[in-house]
C-alpha cells in the first residue's frame, strides 16, 4: 500500500511536469520466441481441476495459441497420479475430480507434443482461509467520483494465510428499455425501373425474451493483497472493485462472486511481478522489466524458458447481490445510448426536395442490416396492418440478447 | 593632492632651504602607524607638517631615536616609503614621490641646450594632470637610471582574488609579461610615464598610467568583463593538462556556464559535466551520472568536502547546486587522488564560490522557474567574508499554470541555500565553515506531501606550519532525507521517512619534501547512520502498522599517502595508496541464508542478533592510485594510470534512473562492497600557446560485486532487502577524445567517446541469473557520444552559443511476445537490454545580450535567451507497456519533444 503511494507520487509528478509527452505506438515483434505458458491453480475444492497450457504469440496478434496434445499429470507424494485431458476449449481438465489436501506435495508434469518435458517444483497446499464479509459501500473516489466499492473482509488471526489473490465474476441484469411484443419483418425488396424502392411490411410476434438479460464479466487485472505489513492478520475493507454510481451495470440488479485464493510467498511474488510489469505506470523511472521465473522448468533443456506457475491453493468464495436503490442514488442511465428514430415508409423524397431525408430505404437497411428493433409502447401510434410510420431503436436498446444472454443463471436470486 | 602640488610649486620657486637644523630629538615609536609616527614627531618637534593622510601605507613603526636630528629621523622613517620631505624653516612639507629640487635642472634657462637624459629629468607631477596617474618609486635626487623594476599584483576588483595569466604590457613597447597564479608580476619599465595595458579573456581591458621614479610596486585592480561573454568554459591552468601526472581530470569553470543554453534558464554544472566525454546520464530529467561505465551511485559528489547525496531538484531536472554559489568543479574520472575514497567511479569536487574580502558584491538571475541571488559580504576587510546564496521557485507556479484540472490543487516547489564563512585568522591559519540546505516539496493531491532534502555542514581549518608543512582538518556532516505524508479521508493515512546521515573527520597533511618529492598523507573516518524506513500511522483510525526497519550503522576509515615524485624533467609520478576499511555495526538483526538456493524467507538458516556497536562484518583493502606522465615535448605528453577503488555504500534503485525515493544501503553480512580497478592511458597536446588543447584517453575498467536486482524487486521498506539483491561483475572500456579551444571570439569544446559498459549476473541459481549469465549492456551503455559546446562573441554586447549532442540510444528490454495469464494479456520480454531506443540528438541555441557598459552603473545585467531542443527532436526517453483491460498497449515518452524557449535576466553588482 505504502509502496504503491510512494511510486504513485513520483509517477504523477513526472507525467505532468514539463513538456513531457507520452504517446502510444504500434508494437512490432522484433525477435519472436515461442515459449510455453503454464497456468494452473489446484484448489482444495473437490472438482475437476484445470491446467491451461498455451504458447506466446506475436505482439501484433490478439488470439492466444493453445498448446495441444500434451501429456499432463499431477502427482502427489502419496503416490496418486491425476491425469488430465483437453476439453473442447483446449483446457486440460483432470479425468476425475479431486481436491488438494494439506501435508501433501503436488508436482505438475508436462510432456508436450514435440516431446519436451517440463516439471514444477513440488508444491503444498496454502493455509486455509474464508471470506468473512463481502459488502458494497458508497464512497467517494478521488479519480472516479462517487462509486460503489466492493470490499472483502477476511479474518486470518488463527490461520497462516498472509497472501491473497482475488478473482471476481460480476453478473448484472440488463433490462432493455425499448421492447415490443412484435417484430417488423421487411421482405421482397425491389427497385423499380424509376429507381423507386419497394418492399413488403409484415409483423411477427417475438418468440424469445428480449427485455431481460444477464451479463457476466470477469476481472482482467490481477488483484492481490497481503497482510504481512499489517498489525493483525486481517484483510479488512480490501477493495475488489469500484463501480461508478452512474454505471449502467447497476441500473438493474447486480451480483458479484468473489473468489479468494490463498497464495504462498513465491506465487504471490510471481503474480505481483507480472502485474507490475504489465502495468508500468511510471514514465520517468520504470521498473526493470525482464523474464519472471516461476516454479516451472524444463527437464529437457535447463536454459529453456518456461513461463508460469503451478499453484496449490486453498479456495473460498462468496456472492452478494444489490440494487441501486439500496443506496441513496438515482437510477443510472441504461448501459447503452438509445437512438429512437421515427421513419415513414412513404417518405421517398430525398432532402433535396422537401428538406427531409428519404426514409423508405433507410428503414429497410436499419431493420435488416443493423438489426434495429421496432418500438411499441403507450406513446407510439397503434400498429395496424397498414401502418407506414414506425419507431425503431438500435438493437442494444430493443433486444438485450444483442449484448447479453437471456438465460437467467442458476444462481440468480431476484 | 591638490594641496601638495600647490605647495610644491610655491616652494619650488622660492628656494630658501634650511638644512642647517641643529635641533636634535629623542623620540620613540612603539608599534604605531607611520602616520601616527609623523604626527607624534610633529608634536614633539613643534613644527608644522604638511601631508595627506592617504600617502601613508599601513605599516607600523617600532623605532627609537636618541639625539638625532629631525632630518635623520625623517630620512630613516621614510626610507622605505615613497614619501619625500622638505624642511623649510619651521615647516616640514612631505611630498609623495616627488623631490623638491633646490635647484633647477641644468640648462633650464639655456635655449636649445641639449639636456642629457631628458626623459629622466625632474618630472613634475602636474605635467600629468590625470586622476588615474599613479607614481611609482621615490624620486631620488641622485638617481638617474633609465630603467626600473616594477613589481605588482593583479587582483579581481570584484572579489579580491588574484588573477592568473593576466597579460601586462607597456604601451608602445615590446615589454610584456603575464601574472603568475598569485597574480604577481615583475616588469622592467623605462623611467617616466609608463602606460600599462592589461588583457585577459574574461576581464575588462584596462590601462594604468604610471609615473615611474624608481623601483616600486603597483596594485592592478581589474574588473571582470561586464558579463564575461567570452568566458572560457573549462578552465585549466596553462598547460596543466599536459604537465600534470593525473589522467581523466576535467575542470569546469562555473562562470562560463552562463553562456550555455539550458532548459528553463537553470544553469546546471552537472548537466554541463555530461557534455564531457566519459560522463553520461540515462536521459533528460534523470539525476544520475554514469562515469566511464559506472553505476550512478559510484560518484562521490562533494560540496566543500561534504557529500551531497541527492544533488538534484525536481527529480533530476535541475541540479541542486546553485550555480551562483559555486566556484569550481573538478571531476576525477580515472586518477582519483588518494585523499578520496568510498566510490568506485569518480569524484566530483565542487567548491563554493571564493570569498570576497574586498567589497560587497552580488549576483542573481530571474528565470521562468527560479530566482536566485548570491551575496558576498566582507565582514572585516581582508579577514572575514561571508558568502550567502539562495534560490527558490515561484511557489508551485508551474503546476498550477498547467492546463490540467487534476493539478489545480497541486504544488511543486524547491529551494536551496548556502552560507559560507571564511576567516583569515593570520598568515598561517584560515578557517572556513559552510552550511548548505536544499529542499523539494511536492503536493500532488491535497492529501499528500512528498518532500526530500539535503543538509550539510562542513568545517575546515587550514594551518601552515612552515613553507614545507601544511595541514588541513575537516569535519563534515551530510544528511539526506525524504518523506511522504499521506493524510486523506481514509483509514490508511501514514507518514513515511527515510534518512541517511554521515559524519566525517578528515586530517590531511601536505609535506613539500623537496622539488622531487611532494607528499600528501592523511587519515579519515566516517560514521554512517541510515534509517532505512520508518512508517507511522497518521490519525487514530489508521490501520497502517508502524514499521521501523531499524538503523544501519557503519564506520568507514582510511589512511592514505601519496608522493608526487619528479623523477626528472620529463618523467613525473603520482604514487598513492589508500587503505580503507569498513565495519558494519550493530545493533542489527541479520539473516544468514543457506548456500546455493535463492534467498527468501524459507531459506534463512539462522537469524543473528548483534549488540550495539558490535562488529557485524568488516571489509577492507588497499586501493592503489598510481599515475605517471612522460613529457615528449613541452606541449606533448603521455600518461598512464592504474586505480583501484572500493565502495561500501550502495544505492538501491530499481529504476533506470536515479529517483529521490532511492535508498542507500551499507554493506553488511549479505551485501559485499563493490570493487573496481581501472587502467588508463592518455595522450595530451597543446597547440598555439595552449589556446587549443587536445586529449585522447583510453581506459579499461573491471568491477566486482556490482549491485543489481531481481526482476520486479521491491526495494522500499523491505526488511529483508538482501532477498531482492544480486551482485555481479561489470566491465567498461572506451576511448575519449576532447578538443578544447579555450580562448578567442570563438571558443568551446568538442568531445567524442566510444565506450561500452557491460554487466554480468551469473549464478548457479536460475532465479538469480540474468541473460543466462552472459555479459549484457548496462542501462547507460551508449557507445557513441558526441558533444559540441560552442560560444561565439560577435561584439562586446552580443554573443551566441550552441550545443549539439548526439548519443547512441540506450539499451532497453523490449517485448518479444505476448501471452495470456490470469485472464489478461501479459508481455514476454527479451533478454535484458537486448534492444535500444532510437539515437538521441539535440541542438540548443542561445544568445546573450548585455546591458550597456557604463562603468559606474549600479549593476551589470544581461539577458539570456535560449531555445532548448531547437530541432524539436522527439527523443524517446523510454518505452513501456500497459495492460489496459487485458490488452497490452505500448507507449513511448519523451521529455522535451518540442523546442523550449527561455528568457533569463541576470544581474551583478
Amino acid at each position: 500500500m505504502i509502496i504503491k503511494y510512494i511510486h504513485k507520487f513520483i509517477i504523477i509528478i513526472s507525467i505532468f511536469l514539463f513538456y513531457n509527452c507520452t504517446e502510444p505506438f504500434e508494437i512490432k515483434t522484433q525477435d519472436f520466441k515461442s515459449v510455453l505458458v503454464v497456468e494452473s491453480v489446484i484448489t482444495n475444492q473437490l472438482k475437476r481441476q484445470e491446467v491451461k497450457l498455451s504458447k506466446t504469440f506475436l505482439l501484433e496478434e490478439s488470439t492466444e495459441t493453445i498448446e495441444n496434445f500434451a501429456v499432463v499429470i499431477v502427482k502427489d507424494n502419496q503416490g496418486n497420479n491425476y491425469s488430465f485431458s483437453q476439453n473442447t476449449e483446449g483446457v486440460y481438465v483432470s479425468d476425475i475430480a479431486f481436491q488438494a489436501t494439506p501435508n501433501n506435495l503436488y508436482t505438475l508434469e508436462i510432456i508436450t507434443n514435440d516431446g519436451k518435458e517440463y516439471n514444477s517444483t513440488p508444491t503444498s497446499l496454502s493455509p486455509t482461509s474464508q471470506i468473512d464479509e463481502l459488502y458494497p459501500e458508497l464512497v467517494n473516489d478521488s479519480d472516479l467520483g462517487e462509486v460503489i466499492e466492493i470490499y472483502v473482509d477476511s479474518d486470518n488471526s488463527n490461520s497462516g494465510a498472509e497472501y491473497f489473490r482475488y478473482e471476481y465474476e460480476e453478473t448484472y441484469k440488463i433490462v432493455a428499455p425499448y421492447t415490443s411484443p412484435v417484430e417488423l419483418v421487411l421482405s421482397n425488396h425491389d427497385i423499380l425501373p424509376d429507381n423507386t424502392v419497394i418492399y413488403d411490411i409484415g409483423f411477427e410476434d417475438s418468440d424469445y425474451e428480449q427485455e431481460t438479460c444477464f451479463k457476466t464479466k470477469t476481472n482482467s487485472k490481477i488483484i492481490q493483497t497481503s497482510t504481512n505489513t499489517l498489525l493483525d492478520n486481517i484483510v479488512s475493507r480490501f477493495g475488489i472493485k469500484k463501480i461508478s454510481t452512474t454505471s449502467g451495470t447497476i441500473r438493474d440488479r447486480y451480483s458479484i462472486l468473489v473468489k479468494q485464493y490463498i497464495q504462498n510467498i513465491e506465487a504471490y511474488t510471481f503474480y505481483k511481478t507480472m502485474a507490475e510489469l504489465g502495468n508500468i505506470e511510471s514514465i520517468l523511472s520504470s521498473n526493470q522489466p525482464g523474464f519472471i521465473n516461476g516454479n516451472m522448468f524444463s527437464i529437457t533443456n535447463k536454459a529453456e524458458r518456461v513461463i508460469g506457475f503451478f499453484e496449490v491453493s486453498s479456495y473460498s468464495e462468496k456472492r452478494i447481490y444489490f440494487d441501486f436503490s439500496d443506496f441513496n442514488i438515482t437510477q443510472p442511465d441504461y448501459l447503452y445510448n438509445c437512438t429512437v428514430l421515427t421513419l415513414d415508409y412513404n417518405d421517398t423524397l430525398p432532402s433535396f426536395f422537401d428538406g427531409d431525408p428519404e426514409e423508405r430505404e433507410r428503414l429497410y437497411s436499419l431493420i435488416t442490416a443493423s438489426n434495429f428493433q421496432l418500438v411499441v409502447n403507450s406513446n407510439t401510434p397503434p400498429l395496424t396492418p397498414t401502418s407506414t410510420i414506425f419507431e425503431i431503436v438500435n438493437p442494444e436498446c430493443g433486444d438485450c440478447t444483442s449484448v447479453a444472454s437471456n438465460i437467467q443463471p442458476d444462481f440468480w436470486e431476484d | 593632492m591638490r594641496k601638495s602640488i600647490i605647495l610644491y610649486l610655491v616652494f619650488l620657486f622660492s628656494i630658501q632651504l634650511s638644512f642647517a637644523q641643529t635641533n636634535t630629538l629623542d623620540i620613540s615609536f612603539d608599534g604605531i602607524t607611520l602616520k601616527d609616527a609623523i604626527v607624534k614627531l610633529e608634536t614633539q618637534s613643534n613644527r608644522s607638517f604638511y601631508f595627506i593622510d592617504d600617502w601613508f601605507e599601513d605599516i607600523t613603526i617600532t623605532k627609537s631615536y636618541t639625539n638625532k636630528s629631525l632630518q635623520f629621523i625623517l630620512n630613516d622613517l621614510l626610507q622605505d616609503s615613497s614619501i619625500n620631505f622638505f624642511i623649510y624653516e619651521n615647516t616640514i612639507i612631505l611630498t609623495n614621490n616627488s623631490i623638491i629640487y633646490n635647484e633647477l635642472p641644468e640648462g633650464f634657462f639655456e635655449d636649445n641646450t641639449a639636456i642629457k637624459n631628458t626623459d629622466n629629468d625632474a618630472l613634475f607631477y602636474n605635467e600629468y594632470d590625470n586622476k588615474n596617474l599613479q607614481t611609482v618609486g621615490k624620486q631620488n635626487q641622485n638617481e638617474n637610471k633609465q630603467e626600473y623594476t616594477l613589481k605588482g599584483r593583479a587582483i579581481n576588483e570584484d572579489n579580491g582574488t588574484p588573477i592568473d595569466g593576466l597579460i601586462i604590457s607597456v604601451e608602445n613597447t615590446d615589454i610584456r609579461t603575464t601574472t603568475n597564479k598569485n597574480g604577481r608580476f615583475t616588469l622592467t619599465v623605462p623611467s617616466g610615464p609608463v602606460v600599462l595595458e592589461t588583457k585577459l579573456l574574461g576581464y575588462d581591458d584596462t590601462i594604468k598610467e604610471l609615473l615611474v621614479y624608481g623601483n616600486g610596486s603597483v596594485k592592478l585592480q581589474v574588473a571582470e568583463a561586464a558579463e564575461q561573454l567570452d568566458e572560457v568554459f573549462i578552465e585549466s591552468s596553462k598547460n596543466d593538462n599536459v604537465k600534470e601526472a593525473v589522467l581523466g581530470v576535467n575542470k569546469i569553470d562555473i562562470e562560463g556556464l552562463k553562456n550555455i543554453p539550458v532548459v528553463f534558464g537553470e544553469r546546471d554544472i552537472l548537466k554541463i559535466a555530461t557534455t564531457l566525454p566519459g560522463i553520461t546520464t540515462a536521459g533528460e530529467g534523470s539525476a544520475g551520472l554514469n562515469v566511464r561505465g559506472g553505476r550512478a551511485d559510484q560518484n562521490l559528489i562533494l560540496l566543500d568536502d561534504a557529500v551531497i547525496y541527492s544533488p538534484s531538484h525536481f527529480l533530476g531536472f535541475f541540479s541542486a547546486i546553485n550555480p551562483f554559489a559555486t566556484g569550481s568543479l573538478d571531476i576525477y574520472k580515472a586518477s582519483i587522488p588518494a585523499e578520496y575514497g568510498g566510490r568506485l567511479s569518480s569524484v566530483f569536487d565542487i567548491k563554493s564560490k571564493e570569498p570576497n574580502y574586498e567589497k560587497f558584491s552580488g549576483e542573481g538571475a530571474v528565470g521562468p522557474v527560479t530566482t536566485s541571488l548570491n551575496l558576498q559580504t566582507p565582514i572585516v576587510k581582508d579577514k572575514i567574508s561571508l558568502t550567502t546564496a539562495a534560490r527558490a521557485t515561484y511557489s508551485g507556479w508551474i503546476l498550477r499554470s498547467l492546463d490540467e484540472e487534476s493539478l489545480q490543487n497541486s504544488e511543486a516547489s524547491f529551494y536551496d541555500g548556502i552560507v559560507k564563512y571564511n576567516h583569515k585568522i593570520n598568515e598561517n591559519n584560515e578557517f572556513q565553515a559552510t552550511g548548505y540546505y536544499s529542499n523539494d516539496r511536492f503536493s500532488i493531491t491535497s492529501d499528500s506531501i512528498f518532500s526530500y532534502n539535503n543538509a550539510l555542514a562542513s568545517l575546515k581549518w587550514n594551518h601552515k606550519f612552515n613553507d614545507k608543512h601544511k595541514a588541513e582538518v575537516i569535519a563534515v556532516n551530510s544528511q539526506y532525507k525524504y518523506g511522504i505524508e499521506y493524510d486523506a479521508e481514509s483509514n490508511s493515512n501514514f507518514d513515511f521517512d527515510y534518512k541517511i546521515n554521515e559524519t566525517q573527520l578528515k586530517f590531511n597533511m601536505d609535506y613539500l619534501h623537496s622539488d622531487q618529492h611532494k607528499f600528501k598523507y592523511g587519515i579519515s573516518t566516517k560514521l554512517y547512520q541510515i534509517d532505512p524506513g520508518n512508517v507511522k500511522p497518521l490519525g487514530d483510525n489508521s490501520i497502517i502498522e508502524p514499521v521501523n526497519l531499524g538503523r544501519e550503522k557503519g564506520l568507514e576509515s582510511a589512511i592514505y599517502i601519496s608522493d608526487l615524485f619528479e623523477f626528472n624533467d620529463k618523467l613525473l609520478f603520482d604514487l598513492g595508496v589508500r587503505f580503507s576499511t569498513f565495519t558494519a555495526l550493530g545493533p542489527r538483526t541479520q539473516n544468514v541464508y543457506e548456500d546455493g538456493v535463492p534467498r527468501n524467507e524459507s531459506t534463512i538458516s539462522e537469524v543473528r542478533e548483534f549488540g550495539n556497536n558490535e562488529a557485524i562484518k568488516t571489509y577492507g583493502g588497499p586501493e592503489f592510485r598510481l599515475s605517471a606522465r612522460y613529457l615528449l615535448s613541452p606541449n606533448l605528453s603521455v600518461k598512464a594510470s592504474y586505480n583501484t577503488t572500493i565502495q561500501y555504500l550502495h544505492l538501491l534503485s530499481n529504476n533506470t534512473t536515479i529517483s529521490p525515493t532511492d535508498t542507500w544501503k551499507l554493506s553488511d553480512l549479505n551485501t559485499k562492497p563493490q570493487r573496481a580497478s581501472q587502467i588508463s592511458l592518455g595522450l595530451y597536446k597543446n597547440l598555439e600557446d595552449s589556446d587549443i588543447e587536445i586529449s585522447l584517453e583510453g581506459y579499461y575498467k573491471k568491477m566486482n560485486d556490482i549491485l543489481d536486482y531481481k526482476v520486479g524487486a521491491e526495494l522500499i521498506l523491505n526488511e529483508n532487502i538482501e532477498q531482492e539483491l544480486l551482485q555481479g561483475e561489470g566491465k567498461a572500456y572506451g576511448v575519449e577524445f576532447l578538443l578544447k579551444k579555450k580562448k578567442g571570439k570563438f571558443n568551446g569544446w568538442l568531445g567524442y567517446s566510444y565506450s561500452r559498459a557491460l554487466l554480468r549476473l551469473n549464478s548457479d541459481i536460475p532465479q538469480e541469473q540474468v541473460n543466462n549469465g552472459d555479459f549484457f549492456p548496462a542501462n547507460y551503455d551508449k557507445p557513441h557520444d558526441i558533444s559540441l559546446v560552442t560560444n561565439f562573441k560577435l561584439t562586446n554586447r552580443f554573443s551566441f552559443s550552441a550545443n549539439f549532442i548526439y548519443q547512441t540510444g540506450r539499451p532497453i528490454t523490449y517485448p518479444i511476445g505476448k501471452f495470456t495469464f490470469a485472464g489478461s494479456e501479459q508481455v514476454l520480454y527479451s533478454d535484458r537490454n537486448e534492444f535500444r531506443i532510437p539515437d538521441y540528438y539535440r541542438l540548443d541555441l542561445g544568445v546573450n545580450i548585455e546591458g550597456n557598459h557604463k562603468i559606474k552603473k549600479l549593476a551589470h545585467s544581461f539577458w539570456n535567451i535560449s531555445v532548448y531542443n531547437v530541432l524539436g527532436r522527439n527523443n524517446p526517453y523510454s518505452v513501456f507497456f500497459v495492460n489496459n483491460d487485458g490488452k497490452i498497449e505500448a507507449f513511448k515518452t519523451s521529455i522535451f519533444a518540442i523546442p523550449v524557449p527561455t528568457i533569463t535576466y541576470n544581474f551583478k553588482f
